[in-house]
């Protein structure tokens, strides 16, 4: 005779994670102090720097303000935000970024108005990613603290605008301008923390509850994805419906509840796969050297001289003669052709994979955009293995022993690649397509995951 | 039922410490920012005063630079001539106990090149010497402007002398 247990949980017991939850819900003060406190560090280390002089050939990010910010910035802060963001969900969003809590605190004494149509565009994080790495790259916003200042002063002053102009204590900015909102809704996708909504609990809820104030805007109770939520906790536990809660990373890109957006999967494609990674290897590019050495010798040769002048101001592109780095005409152009040429080109061969799946497998669930969100792993992968060459180059600076790190670095892509082949087969697993067309759609996804497994080796074993 | 799920409009007061703990905020920061600013950022240095040019040729002779009747600098090079892409040393004794060498670099007058400064140390009785080379140059006869730098009682002060460089066999 075959035994069959239930276990039944009293209604009051609560696991360690949804008490994690409940915490954050219920001790808003000193999380706003902790946010304050980010507020304070994260200006210091945005002005200040920009009006140090270049560091001496001896200093360490020990002793010089300037060379710490930037290593506090690019070697640890924007590398680990990404980490925390696809294994936490969007944790900095909701409890760390400056920024957003600015712009909310302000709007709480600003105009209060509508939203306008034009801000609803869901275009505007890809948008703004793009055209943010693009010119980040050409003030070079890594090296300099003044063109940091302008990027992420320049960010903070238009989130605070629009805190000021719109919503009240809400996060305007963050949910539809955020330059960097469409790639934590990307790689929050595959975070194995959640906050899980049980639709069922909160209807059935009866009895008094606290409003809460959801300041990303977001459709609580109707909320399936982890890549809109800000993981704030402010409505843990609200109806006895939310809970912060594991998942399998998988889970999201497979339930079928939850909308494969074209906007995700766009900035996915070409915005972190493509336009990111053009950014972060350009620098090494062989293929872009040569191209500039064969165009300046042109003109060198036409006597066109133009395009070799190093005049242009250093927001416009890289002027620091003092550091004998500056951009000639020929250098932005290059760039700016790179990575946008070179991203939507990448983004471009990429989009093959998914086009040809979902051909293949023809099913209303299985669309170009669900299969090519099955890459959020390698996307993830490859945004942590561009942002941490900027660590490795400030711990090499250093002196740090990194005979590590070419085996970081292929584990790293490795489990990227892995993440993204699983994800594409149990999305396959799903469909009731023919066994051939199932392998013709799998072979389909091979391509994306092996493109990317080819440009970041390159990068970094071949170049 | 109190309310319904989402507020969409709630006086600052509703997040803890409001007003009071948005103001404190804020000058905490505008603090912390002008105690980092007093800190770390440098305080723009007096202007230094640059001399004439010197008149004297440091490749054939000393060159002294008086100041008053008990101060003056003679500078000269122990071993001449100066050669483009070679190492060379400056030496300069100085008579008056507040003047000291504190460094010497090179630019190009007609070439946009130069050199990184070379700092001047102490050789006993007064004396000082820095170590210089000259960038490597494409032309055959080059002139050079030295500046030295040297503080008197705690001013500083720029001191330009000029001269040529010739480099035979190298260019056809």
């Amino acid at each position: 005779m075959s035994e069959h247990a239930l276990v039944f949980h009293p209604p009051g017991s609560r696991g360690r994670l949804e008490k994690i939850g409940l915490f954050l819900r219920r001790h808003r003060g000193p999380i706003i102090a902790l946010q304050w406190l980010i507020v304070i560090v994260y200006s210091v280390l945005v002005v200040v720097p920009a009006f140090l002089p270049l560091p001496p050939e001896q200093a360490h990010i020990w002793n010089n303000l300037r060379l710490f910010a930037q290593f506090i910035f690019w070697g640890v802060w924007w590398p680990g935000v990404m980490i925390a963001t696809v294994t936490l969900g969007r944790v900095w969003c909701g409890i760390f970024c400056p920024e957003g809590f600015i712009s909310e605190r302000v709007s709480a004494y600003g105009r209060g108005k509508a939203l306008p149509r034009w801000l609803k565009w869901s275009g505007w994080p890809f948008l703004a990613f793009v055209c943010t790495t693009v010119y980040g790259q050409l003030v070079s916003v890594y090296e300099y603290p003044q063109a940091a200042l302008l990027v992420l002063g320049g960010s903070t002053i238009a989130a605070i605008g629009i805190g000021l102009l719109y919503g009240r204590e809400k996060r305007i900015w963050c949910r539809y301008l955020c330059p960097a909102s469409g790639v934590f809704a990307v790689l929050a996708k595959i975070a194995p923390l959640h906050y899980k909504v049980d639709r069922a609990a909160w209807d059935r809820h009866e009895g008094d509850f606290e409003p809460v104030n959801c300041a990303p805007l977001v459709d609580i109770r109707r909320m399936t994805s982890a890549g809109e939520c800000h993981a704030c906790g402010r409505c843990a536990g609200q109806r006895d419906a939310i809970s912060l809660a594991w998942r399998s990373p998988f889970a999201e890109v497979l339930d079928p509840e939850n909308p494969a957006k074209t906007a995700d999967a766009v900035t996915l494609l070409f915005g972190v796969l493509g336009v990111a990674t053009a950014a972060f290897q350009w620098t090494v590019s062989p293929w872009l050297l040569r191209v500039k050495l064969f165009l300046a010798e042109w003109l060198v040769e036409h006597d066109h001289f133009a395009l070799l002048a190093d005049n242009a101001p250093w927001w416009l592109m890289t002027h620091y003669p003092e550091a004998s780095d500056v951009f000639t005409w020929l250098d932005g152009s290059l760039i700016l052709a790179y990575l946008i040429g070179g991203g939507f080109l990448l983004g471009s061969l990429l989009l093959l994979g998914p086009l040809a799946a979902a051909r293949a497998v023809r099913s209303p669930f299985h669309t170009w955009q669900r299969f090519a969100l099955s890459l959020s792993p390698m996307a993830a992968a490859s945004i942590i293995l561009g942002l941490t060459m900027l660590t490795v180059t400030h711990l090499k600076a250093e002196g740090f022993w990194l005979g590590w790190l070419p085996y970081f670095r292929g584990l790293l892509l490795a489990a990227g690649a892995l993440g993204a082949a699983t994800l594409s087969v149990k999305l396959l697993a799903r469909a009731t397509a023919p066994a051939a067309r199932k392998a013709i759609a799998a072979l389909a996804m091979l391509w994306p995951v092996s493109l990317m497994c080819l440009v970041w080796s390159l990068v970094f074993f071949f170049w | 039922m109190k309310a319904s799920a989402t507020a969409s409009t709630r006086p600052p007061d509703s997040v803890p410490g409001g007003r009071l703990g948005d103001l404190l905020g804020l000058l905490l920061t505008l603090l912390a920012l002008v105690i980092a600013w007093k800190l770390a950022v440098p305080r723009p240095a007096a202007p230094v005063a640059t001399l004439p040019v010197a008149t004297c040729d440091l490749q054939r002779e000393s060159c002294r630079l008086t100041l008053d009747d008990a101060t003056r600098i003679d500078l000269h090079l122990p071993e001449r001539p100066i050669v483009p892409n070679q190492p060379f040393t400056i030496e300069g004794h100085v008579t008056g106990s507040t003047v000291r060498l504190l460094a010497a670099e090179v630019r190009g007058v007609d070439v946009d090149v130069g050199t990184p400064p070379g700092t001047f140390s102490g050789a006993g009785n007064d004396t000082y010497r820095a170590l210089l080379s000259l960038p490597f140059c494409t032309t055959s006869r080059t002139t050079w402007q030295m500046t030295i730098l040297l503080s008197i009682d705690g001013r500083d002060l720029k001191w330009p002398l000029q001269f040529q460089t010739e480099t035979v066999g190298l260019h056809g």
